[in-house]
């Protein structure tokens, strides 16, 4: 290649060797079975939701309000032990949200391991912000 | 509040009280009383529709969440905010589909994705922490003419054209040396090896950030800034650039969704038959799409796309 690079361990005569396989593999597995759980949890969530409160009204889809204590880890997993259709559905979300959260751990996982300290910095910056947004800012905003 | 009164030209608007956009509604829902049969059949409609913009959506290339807040706020009169975690939650779930695949194939570059997503995820936090501080201050009208913008400055955009299958002349900048951005793949259409670097890392980290933001605050994958930083700063294959891009659309959209579901503005009987849809019709729109000439369906979806960008306009401005 044409230019003037500057100095570093790579360039087009030095390739950087990729992820092991092993890595791409636990990648997808992860995003597969985030996506596989979510499904599961979302179509029996619904069906559940029909079959438990018949008589729900329409106003349902224009309000969180009736969600909102499933943001609470107690209340969450109370509804899940007596199957609430609501938390099934509340529980489905947090599954999908978690799944890339998963994909960072496991990338940062695998820099660490080949010794890509920059990387693996890098990766847990990204998992940090992800863990900040979700635990500290969204519960700020909520209260704001 | 500034939006009362405005049209609502679908069936369920004369059932709603005007301003069912402000906050308090969007929290506690509308005080109008509804059939129960209405929530099954809206549902079911949800989910039709959800199908069709992740089907039309992958054949046009742009994936259907980028439709998906118009149609929910202007068909169904969804509060904008609740409407925006919807969008991202099925986002979400049609990149992990995608992202599977492509990650499966090794084609995506795992530290270029990585590394920008340093700038999409704190994007995606000012994004969705500005949609929730402008739905609290009353200016949901300035969030519509912005989302419509964003949607008829995506038409052009979308025209763009990957640089080269191989971009020639690439000189590796020093992040893209320290850190090792590049790498080669087999490319069976090619049938040749394929050896790459990246260049112009920073100006991507910028364009990155600004995709993040627009991610954040409408809940959309924002593929045409991601290939522009991609393609065009980075210089990276084609598809090196299109895995890449559709491997950090899912974490991305995961920093918006969880900023809203924490924030309480998420509604999962909304969001489901929402994600479930369009991950269903991205899926049927992708196994179809290498035997269609997608020509004609993009140009419908892109029109489609511009209907109800100036719709989302107007209604901002409070007018039609």
């Amino acid at each position: 290649m044409s230019g003037k690079a500057p100095p570093g361990p790579y360039g087009f005569d030095n390739l950087p060797q990729p992820l092991p396989l092993r890595a791409y593999q636990n990648m997808a597995i992860v995003l597969r079975t985030g996506l596989l759980l979510t499904v599961i949890l979302f179509v029996s969530g619904l069906a559940l939701f029909f079959v438990v409160h018949p008589g729900e009204s329409l106003s349902t889809l224009f309000s969180s309000k009736s969600f909102l204590r499933f943001l609470d880890p107690g209340a969450l997993f109370n509804g899940l032990g007596h199957g609430d259709p609501a938390a099934i559905l509340t529980l489905g979300m947090l599954v999908l949200v978690a799944t890339p959260m998963a994909r960072v751990l496991t990338g940062m996982i695998y820099f660490h391991e080949h010794g890509e300290l920059d990387m693996s910095l890098v990766t847990l910056a990204v998992l940090t912000l992800l863990l900040v947004g979700a635990l500290l800012l969204g519960p700020f905003l909520a209260h704001l | 509040m500034a939006t009362q009164g405005w049209p609502r030209p679908a069936i369920w608007a004369r059932r709603h009280a005007a301003g069912q956009y402000e906050l308090r509604e969007t929290l506690s829902g509308p005080t109008v009383a509804h059939g129960p049969v209405e929530l099954l059949l809206v549902t079911l409609l949800l989910l039709l529709f959800a199908i069709g913009a992740g089907f039309l959506g992958s054949l046009a290339g742009l994936g259907g969440g980028v439709i998906i807040v118009p149609i929910l706020v202007i068909l169904f009169h969804v509060p904008f905010v609740l409407a925006v975690g919807a969008s991202a939650i099925s986002v979400l779930a049609t990149s992990n589909t995608a992202g599977s695949a492509y990650v499966h194939d090794h084609l995506t570059d795992l530290r270029i994705g990585m590394f920008l997503e340093i700038a999409t995820v704190p994007g995606a936090l000012i994004g969705a922490t500005l949609t929730i501080y402008l739905t609290k201050a009353g200016l949901v009208p300035l969030l519509l003419i912005a989302l419509g913008v964003v949607l008829l400055a995506t038409i052009p955009g979308s025209f763009l054209r990957h640089h080269s299958e191989v971009p020639e002349g690439v000189v590796p900048d020093h992040l893209s040396r320290r850190l090792g951005f590049g790498g080669s793949y087999q490319d069976k259409h090619l049938r040749r090896q394929v050896d790459y670097m990246g260049e112009s890392t920073k100006p991507a980290l910028g364009v990155m950030f600004s995709a993040g933001i627009v991610s954040g605050m409408f809940g959309i994958g924002s593929g045409v800034l991601k290939v522009l930083a991609l393609d065009r700063a980075m210089k990276l294959p084609m598809k090196v650039s299109t895995a890449t891009s559709n491997f950090m659309i899912g974490v991305t959209a995961a920093a918006g969704a969880g900023v809203l579901l924490a924030a309480g503005y998420m509604n999962p009987v909304l969001a489901a038959p929402v994600a479930l849809g369009t991950t269903l019709g991205a899926f049927v729109g992708s196994r179809i799409l290498p035997g269609l000439s997608n020509s004609v369906v993009r140009y419908v979806f892109l029109v489609l796309m511009a209907v109800l960008a100036v719709e989302l306009i107007l209604r901002g401005l409070g007018i039609g």
